[in-house]
Parts: structure tokens; C-alpha cells; sequence
């Protein structure tokens, strides 16, 4: 399906509102292939009444594969392209055991697989629909900035456009703040860390999970893979 | 022995005429295979019915093959639903429309409990039909004194249960098992593998210090006769080693750590062998010319039915499976023995999903076609079965002809629930479809569920516009769990072919083995 993404389209052609830089501002292109970067992430949630509470996490870009790892729960994503198959994994280092999606068990839970969003972080779609604010530099680095407000939801997000990956995302709804900001990026080969190894691990066909009911693992991350259909 | 065993054959005869007359009477306003209109018709359907029943004769010829089809998971209510849905997509009354093996002479109901479950699993349940004897979950042809976690092979060896598979290879019969899982999966093991736990199916996944031989490498270092003849399903990447790549997926690479590539010693094993991985492959296969068949055509299961199209290098559906599975087997004048697994209805029932379940029920429908197409009932025992059900439900009060994936609805318009809304016909007693709405947030950064937020409030999500019968929707459940769960009630058995009516009442799930023995004239 991915695939189909490849046709070509751009956001912000008309990257005038306050671009106060002298150089030109590189167009959003939005392909289904992006440069293999690295970037380190923390997202902070913050709510009236509630303690602040944050976390780390990382991203791997490789042409087609992604590798994020949350730092805090010690658990990762894979995503990977094969063909027309796609290959997902969800990674438990703390149990050092994965479980694996394959095209069926993904359709079947809805689990979207929109791979400019897996690849850039946000969803170009969403970029779309928000209204570009700003474009310039920050030295060296080109970026892009949208505002706007969506189904009662707030978005404010700056993107880099020459890694195609958020510099800040902040979203506001229901009273929550969520801040997700870029710590550090590289060109995947100046990537300071590699993803903790799980080549190793055992792992499980998500739809073997219903099967495994005496595995203590998978009862317990039964309720963390959660449901996403009934959006009905 | 019941007075309509001993009816002659000029009885039958005389049978065959009443019906033929009742159904003569009848067939002006409804032929026999469509659905009765009116009061005339349902009551000649009746008499037919009695009539059919009435004449027939045992039949106690020895049998030379058995067929055993397993609808994983697939209990009564799949079968119903599947039912009508298939008749639904060929146009035809579905309520009145019959499965293919719903039309055999002789059924009966399988207590499926095992020796210490009252809702059982696979394993346990499988291996009662295969060896005769109930144990635990888990276990694979196993005894029910043998601990999970045991993985020694000596101990493993001393708890082993004979299968039918074995008994049928000892006796020169060719053999075959064939699985839309993966061929080390529950169900196919149980034929061919003693191991205390259904998970151990490559050498990576057994415990630290296990001298029990997986249950990929049981398969295929199994000893008995001249081994099995026909291997298809899925499961590829448990026969080879993680640093082989594989052939359909370049990405991807085997499970085992062990240095054996089970394929390759299979090739090596067996004279004029095959092992295909693909469509084409299977395609071209001769079985005239082909004595032994290894087909893994998946590195986990195969795709559901109704994906398959899908796949980029091709499978095939289950029929033809075996199909080309009875046609090597047949050669062998001694007969065979051949298990033929549906093993994603379960899947996708632990899914939620019932329409990837009933489509898998329809194939394997068709599969059991196949079979009763290539053999014949004279020599042939076919058992199609469920190991266990699923908590899958057909609700409400829809008219006859509702579409069976849709919303309960008289008249076209859909009945409501005591909120107000309109709901499925099928749904799920637990499972991930939860009335609740659960949402589960970004894996990424926040690994919990949210309960949704549906309109105004509501406790249940209002489907007036939602499609239910698209093959990516999933059913409302009641309790909330990741996957759906088993369910304890019996499965059906339905039989034709030699001492197929020995299948009748309610019957422990173990007696399936000791029919099919009595049918091979195998003194146990």
C-alpha cells in the first residue's frame, strides 16, 4: 500500500510567511524514501494536576527499515520493508523476546502502516491540513513550521526538512501538553549509538499470542499491545 | 445392532424410490437443494430427510485410507455462520445452504475438555484424536504425567503416546499432513512429534540444557516406516539457521541455532523428493512421478484465505493442497493416512475477526470437496472435526437472508440494543473487540490502553455507519482481552466412508482414534 505513496507531493510551495532568511527554504517533497538518519528524542507530557513525566527515545532510519527505541521502557519498534510484505516488530529487551506483525495481523488490527509518517515522525497528511507559519534556518539547518488546530486538537510542529524530521512537535488537547523535541540528529552513518541488539531474541507470531495463554509474557504484554480497531 | 442396519439392499431400493417420489412431489415448486417456500415443501424437505435417514445401511467395509480434516477452532456456530455465508455469496438461501462436509450421512458432538482443562487448547485436544488418550495443555502426543516444562529426552520418550500416523506408517500405508500454521504448529505435530510443550518448535525455543528434539527436527527425522510422504503448510523459517536468508523474503532469516538446515537434510534423506516453497514450484509438481512432497510456503503460517491473493510469491489454497496431497498418497495400494488442518480460523478468531474465520471455514469446505472428489466412500473414512471452539456467537433476531456479517436486521432495518444502537449478529463473548473501545495509544511512547470516548457518551460504539461486513472489521466483545479465547462447549464430527457411523451421541474427542483404527481394521 505504501508504495502507492510514492507519488510525489509538496507541501508549502509558498513559503513566504515570515521567512526572514535570505536563502531559499527547501520545499517539502514528500517521497517514500528518505535519507538514513539518526535522531534522539524527548517527549514530555504535561497536564494540570498531573506530574510532569517524559522519556527518551531514538530513531534508526535505513531506507527501509526503522528501528525506534524507547529508552525509558526499555522496548523498541521495528518496521520493515520487503518487497510488498511489510515486517513489524514490537521488542521487549527487558524480556529480550519480540512479537512479530506480518500484512494480515496488521490489517486485521488496523495498525496503520503509513510509512512517510513512520519515517518522518509526523504525518505529511496532517501537515497538509495545517497552515505553514514560518520558514528559514536555524544556521545551517532549513526548516519548516505548521500551526494549526484539527478535531479540537492543537499542533504545532517544526520540521527539518533537509532530514525530514521533526525539530518539535507540540500537541494540546483535553488539557494535555504533549512535547516532543529533537535532541540531536545525524546522517545515519555519524549515528553516535547503534539500537540494543534483539536479533536474538525469541519471537512470537502475533498470532500465536491467543495460543499462549500459560506464557507469562505474553499475558503481560497482552494489555500493552492493546486494541486499535473500534474507532467506530 | 438397530433394526435399520440390518435393512436390505431391495429396501433401499424401495427407499430410493419413496424419495424420489417425495421428492418428485416436491420439486415442482422447490427443487431439493433450495429452500423450501411454504408449508408443502418444508414438510416433503422433512419426510425426505427421515427417508434418507430411515434406509441407510452401515457401511463396515475395511477401510484402506483415512482422511482427517481439523477446523481449528471452528465450533458450531462458525460452522453455521460459514454456512450462511457462503450460501449468502453464492446467491442461495444461506440458512438452507450445507457445508460441504454438512451434507456427510453421519455426525455426532466431541467433548473436547482435556485431562486437566475444562476449555482446552490444541494441543491436548489434537493428540486425543490422534492417539486416543486425553492429557494436558500443551502437550503433544504426550501423557498427561508429563510436565510442561520437561524437556529431557529420555523422560519425554517414556510418556510418549502412539499416533495414528505411526501405526499407519508401520503398516507400509503412505501418510501425509497438511496445515494452513505452520506444519510444527499444535495441530500437524501431534501426528508426528512427542515433545511436553507445543512451543518448542525449533531447537532456539526449548529451554537451556533441553535434550528433547524440537519438534521441526521430529518431523523430519521421523522414524517410522518409510517416513511421511507429504509435508505442506507453513513455517519455513523453523527449518533452517539464522544466518540463512530467505528465499521468498531476502529481509528475513531462519530460527535455527543448532547449524542443521532441516530442508536440506530432508533432500538428502529421501529419494525422489521435492521441496517447493512457492506456487509455481507446487504447481509443477508431478505426483505420479513424486514419492515425497515438502512444501513450506511461509516462514510463519500461511496467509489467510483471504489474503492469499496477496502474497508475492504465491500459495496455494487448501484444496489444492490436497488435492496434490491425495494424489501422491494415492499411489500406494496399502492406503493412507493424511490430516488436513484449517489453522487459521483460529488465528483470526483470537483476532476478532470473524470474516477471516468463516472464509478460512469455507475453504476448508472446499477442501473436504476435493477429497470426497478424489476418493470414494467404499474405501475411504473422511472426518472433518474441530479441536475446540471459540467464544463466537450468532445474536439478536435477524430475518432469514440477513447478510450474516452485517447488523441484525428485520425488514432491512437494524434492530437496536437497549442504548438505542444497532448491532452485529456476530460478536465475541471476550476478546480485543471490547464493548469498551479500547484504543490503544503509540507503542512508542505510551504502551497502555485508553478506554474511547464514543458519541454522547455512549457505552458502545454507534456502527449506523460502519461497514461490518468489510473483511478488516472485528466484532464487538463483551469482556476485554488481547486475544479471544477458546471455549469449552463440544464440536461437531461429521463422517462418511467405513464406520462412519460409529460417529452418533455425544462422545469423547479420543474415541476419533479408536474409530479410525476400527475403520483400518488396526488391532491397537
Amino acid at each position: 500500500m505504501q508504495r502507492l505513496l510514492t507519488a510525489v507531493f509538496t507541501l508549502g510551495l509558498l513559503a513566504t510567511a515570515g521567512c526572514a532568511h535570505q536563502r531559499p527554504v527547501p520545499e517539502l517533497t514528500v517521497t517514500d524514501t528518505f535519507a538514513p538518519a539518526y535522531a534522539q528524542y524527548e517527549t514530555r507530557y504535561e497536564q494540570a494536576g498531573s506530574t510532569p513525566r517524559q522519556l527518551q527515545w531514538r530513531l534508526w532510519r535505513d531506507g527501509e527499515r526503522l528501528v525506534t527505541e524507547n529508552l525509558t521502557a526499555q522496548t523498541a519498534e521495528l518496521w520493515q520493508r520487503d518487497g510488498e510484505a511489510i515486517f513489524h516488530l514490537r521488542i521487549f529487551h527487558e524480556d529480550q523476546r519480540s512479537i512479530e506483525f506480518r500484512n494480515d495481523d496488521l490489517e486485521i488490527t488496523a495498525t496503520e502502516v503509513n510509512w512517510p509518517q513512520r519515517s518522518m515522525l509526523v504525518d505529511p497528511q496532517l501537515l497538509s491540513q495545517l497552515s505553514l507559519r514560518r520558514a528559514g534556518w536555524q544556521g545551517e539547518v532549513p526548516y519548516r513550521r505548521y500551526v494549526g488546530e484539527i478535531d479540537h486538537t492543537q499542533w504545532d510542529i517544526t520540521l527539518r526538512t533537509d532530514l525530514m524530521l521533526p525539530i518539535k512537535i507540540v500537541r494540546t488537547h483535553d488539557g494535555l501538553r504533549e512535547t516532543t523535541t529533537l535532541q540531536q540528529a545525524h546522517a545515519l552513518a555519524q549515528a553516535p549509538t547503534e539500537p540494543t541488539r534483539f536479533d536474538e531474541y525469541e519471537v512470537i507470531d502475533f498470532a500465536d499470542l491467543g495460543d499462549r495463554v500459560s506464557d507469562p509474557f505474553v499475558v503481560k504484554v497482552q494489555s500493552q499491545l492493546g486494541v486499535v480497531q473500534h474507532t467506530h | 445392532m438397530k433394526p435399520f442396519f440390518l435393512v436390505s439392499r431391495l429396501a433401499q431400493a424401495i427407499a430410493a424410490a419413496l424419495i424420489t417420489a417425495t421428492a418428485a412431489q416436491a420439486a415442482g415448486t422447490a427443487p431439493l437443494d433450495e429452500a423450501p417456500q411454504n408449508a408443502k415443501q418444508w414438510a416433503a424437505a422433512g419426510r425426505i430427510a427421515v427417508l434418507d435417514r430411515l434406509y441407510q445401511e452401515p457401511n463396515t467395509n475395511r477401510a484402506k485410507n483415512v482422511i482427517l480434516f481439523v477446523g481449528d477452532g471452528m465450533g458450531i456456530s462458525t460452522v453455521t455462520a460459514a454456512r450462511i455465508l457462503e450460501g449468502q455469496r453464492n446467491g442461495i438461501d444461506g440458512e438452507f445452504n450445507r457445508l460441504s462436509f454438512e451434507r456427510f450421512p453421519h455426525a455426532a458432538l466431541s467433548v473436547t475438555a482435556s485431562a486437566n482443562q475444562q476449555t482446552s487448547d490444541s494441543a491436548p485436544t489434537a493428540t486425543a484424536m490422534v492417539t486416543g488418550v486425553k492429557t494436558n495443555d500443551g502437550a503433544i502426543s504426550v501423557d498427561q504425567t508429563i510436565d510442561r516444562s520437561e524437556a529431557d529426552g529420555a523422560v519425554t520418550k517414556s510418556k510418549r503416546l502412539q499416533t495414528i500416523m505411526e501405526l499407519a506408517e508401520d503398516r507400509q500405508m503412505s501418510t501425509g499432513v497438511v496445515s494452513t500454521a505452520r506444519i510444527t504448529h499444535a495441530t500437524p505435530a501431534v501426528n508426528y512429534a512427542h515433545i511436553a510443550n507445543r512451543d518448542w518448535e525449533d531447537n532456539a525455543s526449548r529451554p537451556a540444557g533441553a535434550t528433547v528434539r524440537d519438534i521441526a527436527r521430529q518431523l523430519v527425522e521421523f522414524p517410522y516406516g518409510d517416513g511421511i510422504d507429504v509435508i505442506l503448510g507453513g513455517g519455513r523459517s523453523y527449518f533452517y539457521q539464522r544466518h540463512v536468508f530467505d528465499p521468498e523474503y531476502p529481509t528475513q532469516r531462519g530460527r535455527r541455532t543448532d547449524g542443521r538446515n532441516l530442508i536440506e537434510l530432508w533432500g538428502q534423506r529421501y529419494e525422489n523428493s521435492s521441496y517447493v516453497w512457492n506456487k509455481d514450484q507446487f504447481d509443477a509438481i508431478d505426483p505420479n512421478s513424486t514419492d515425497k512432497l515438502l512444501g513450506l510456503f511461509e516462514r510463519s503460517h500461511m496467509r489467510y484465505n483471504a489474503d492469499r491473493e496477496l502474497d508475492a510469491a504465491g500459495e496455494p489454497t487448501l484444496a489444492e493442497m490436497t488435492q496434490k496431497a491425495i494424489q501422491v498418497l494415492q499411489k500406494n495400494p496399502n492406503g493412507f493416512y493424511l490430516m488436513v488442518e484449517a489453522g487459521r480460523i483460529d488465528h483470526a478468531h483470537h483476532a476478532g475477526n470473524a470474516y477471516r474465520a468463516l472464509d478460512d471455514t469455507i475453504a476448508l469446505s472446499e477442501a473436504v470437496a476435493m477429497a470426497k472428489e478424489l476418493t470414494n466412500d467404499e474405501d475411504t473414512l473422511i472426518i472433518v472435526t474441530a479441536d475446540h471452539s471459540h467464544v463466537f456467537t450468532i445474536g439478536g433476531y435477524p430475518d432469514r437472508g440477513n447478510p450474516i456479517l452485517g447488523k441484525s436486521a428485520v425488514n432491512g432495518v437494524p434492530q437496536r440494543d437497549a442504548l438505542g444502537l444497532p448491532y452485529t449478529t456476530l460478536s465475541y463473548a471476550n476478546g480485543p473487540g471490547w464493548t469498551g473501545g479500547f484504543q490503544r495509544k503509540e507503542f512508542l511512547t505510551n504502551e497502555g490502553t485508553t478506554p474511547a470516548a464514543y458519541i454522547g457518551g455512549a457505552l458502545r460504539p454507534d456502527l449506523t455507519t460502519i461497514d461490518t461486513t468489510a473483511p478488516g472489521y472485528m466484532q464487538e466483545a463483551m469482556v476485554p482481552m488481547g486475544s479471544e479465547t477458546h471455549a469449552g462447549e463440544e464440536v461437531g464430527i461429521y463422517a462418511s466412508g467405513p464406520y462412519a457411523h460409529l460417529f452418533r451421541g455425544v462422545m469423547e474427542q479420543n474415541t476419533i482414534f479408536h474409530v479410525m483404527t476400527t475403520a483400518l481394521g488396526i488391532d491397537e
